[in-house]
């Protein structure tokens, strides 16, 4: 019983998976998996920048582009550096990991 | 009664793929989870997720609930107040023990609907009885808000909650899944059947969805799509029996008995009760798609 509970508290403080360990500004969401998109965010970045890492880039880069500015329009944020590591995801799966993203990062802040 | 509820197709709101291909599956409804399935640290996603969702994809006509987290948790309150901004107009409560848990939530959900200029009283509820307390008090649920449109029983927290092992509680399930589909029609709301966690074990699935329409039960909950074809197989009405309340229905109009009197077709006595039967199977039939709206039954 008592190794059990000291599992648990163990468990407990873990840091969530979407925190970088350096301790930065950088938050994640979303997965590896089809159909899904990983998105990185940097609120300590300088300007705007967005990456998109896709095999569909030439056909959808822009649309996954397009899709994150309207998130970032719609939380008013001009200052984050995201990365878009896609794996197949639909535009409403990217507009979701990169406000869930921005939110874990502000949180924090 | 709602819209038509043979089969609740349960899939995590947490991955991305299945709130686009649930749909596929065609049962008549689908509940997307933000609770059990869905990891602690994952909640915030899921809720995003299928926010984002509702916006994007037309279910048509494949009613969309979430189950929401509890309220007494960090989250619960939170999915309500998103979802419902995002178009969710059907919620699943969970562990619903007694009435003060639907006031709860739809006190919440008046302030919500006002705050996004949706209609008052346009989110509905369906409540989900798990808890031998649940099953005690399940009347005063039914009846605590017009908001309700079915009340579904789970049996895995139940018999969690009596101690006994889900696959040996065929016995021990009968009262509480008797009792709820009582009180649904006494309220005149749908009554949903748990879950069939083994789905390697058809042949038990089959038998229990029997039991859960002769029961009274208008569905049951599939955690698999494999499940669903077996439930709509169930619960729709045979050729026979639609030609036949199409019949009545149809003598009940002519004659104007559809509120009181009697007639006979082929020897057989109608009365209310046989045409609130032939009712409820035109219903279901038109749900299946046995009957068009064309067909002006």
């Amino acid at each position: 019983m008592y190794r059990q509970t000291v599992a648990y508290a163990e468990i407990r403080s873990i840091r969530p998976w979407w925190k970088d360990e350096d301790e930065s500004m950088k938050y994640k969401c979303g997965s590896q998996r089809s159909s899904d998109a990983l998105v990185t965010v940097d609120l300590e970045h300088e300007g705007l920048q967005i990456d998109v890492n896709s095999k569909l880039e030439k056909m959808f880069g822009k649309l996954m582009e397009q899709a994150c500015m309207d998130v970032l329009n719609e939380m008013k944020i001009s200052k984050v550096h995201v990365i878009v590591d896609d794996y197949g995801a639909l535009d409403f799966v990217i507009r979701a990991r990169l406000r869930t993203a921005l939110k874990r990062a502000q949180s924090a802040v | 009664m709602s819209n038509l509820c043979r089969t609740l197709l349960f899939c995590p709101a947490s991955n991305p793929k299945l709130l686009f291909t649930a749909p596929i599956y065609q049962a008549d409804g689908i509940i997307f989870d933000l609770e059990d399935s869905v990891r602690y640290d994952e909640k915030d996603a899921a809720r995003e997720l299928l926010a984002e969702a509702l916006k994007s994809i037309e279910y048509d006509s494949c009613e969309v609930f979430a189950r929401i987290n509890p309220l007494d948790t960090e989250f619960g309150e939170e999915d309500v107040r998103v979802l419902v901004a995002a178009g969710l107009r059907r919620i699943r409560l969970p562990m619903t023990q007694c009435s003060d848990d639907v006031d709860r939530l739809c006190k919440l959900l008046d302030q919500v609907e006002d705050d996004f200029g949706v209609e008052r009283g346009s989110t509905r509820v369906q409540c989900a009885i798990e808890t031998p307390l649940g099953v005690h008090n399940v009347y005063e649920i039914a009846k605590a808000s017009e908001r309700i449109v079915s009340i579904s029983f789970g049996a895995e927290d139940y018999t969690r909650s009596l101690g006994i092992e889900r696959k040996d509680a065929a016995e021990a399930l009968l009262y509480p899944r008797s009792r709820i589909t009582s009180v649904a029609a006494l309220a005149g709301i749908d009554a949903i059947d748990t879950v069939w966690s083994d789905i390697s074990d058809m042949d038990g699935f089959r038998s229990e969805v029997l039991q859960a329409k002769n029961l009274g039960f208008a569905g049951k909950a599939c955690i698999h799509p494999s499940q669903i074809e077996v439930v709509h197989d169930v619960f729709t009405p045979d050729k026979e029996s639609v030609q036949q309340s199409v019949e009545i229905m149809q003598i009940a109009k002519d004659l104007d008995i559809e509120k009181g009197g009697v007639a006979l077709l082929k020897g057989k006595m109608i009365d209310i009760p046989v045409i609130d039967k032939a009712r409820r199977i035109v219903r279901l039939a038109k749900g299946a798609g046995l009957i068009k709206e064309s067909d002006n039954v």
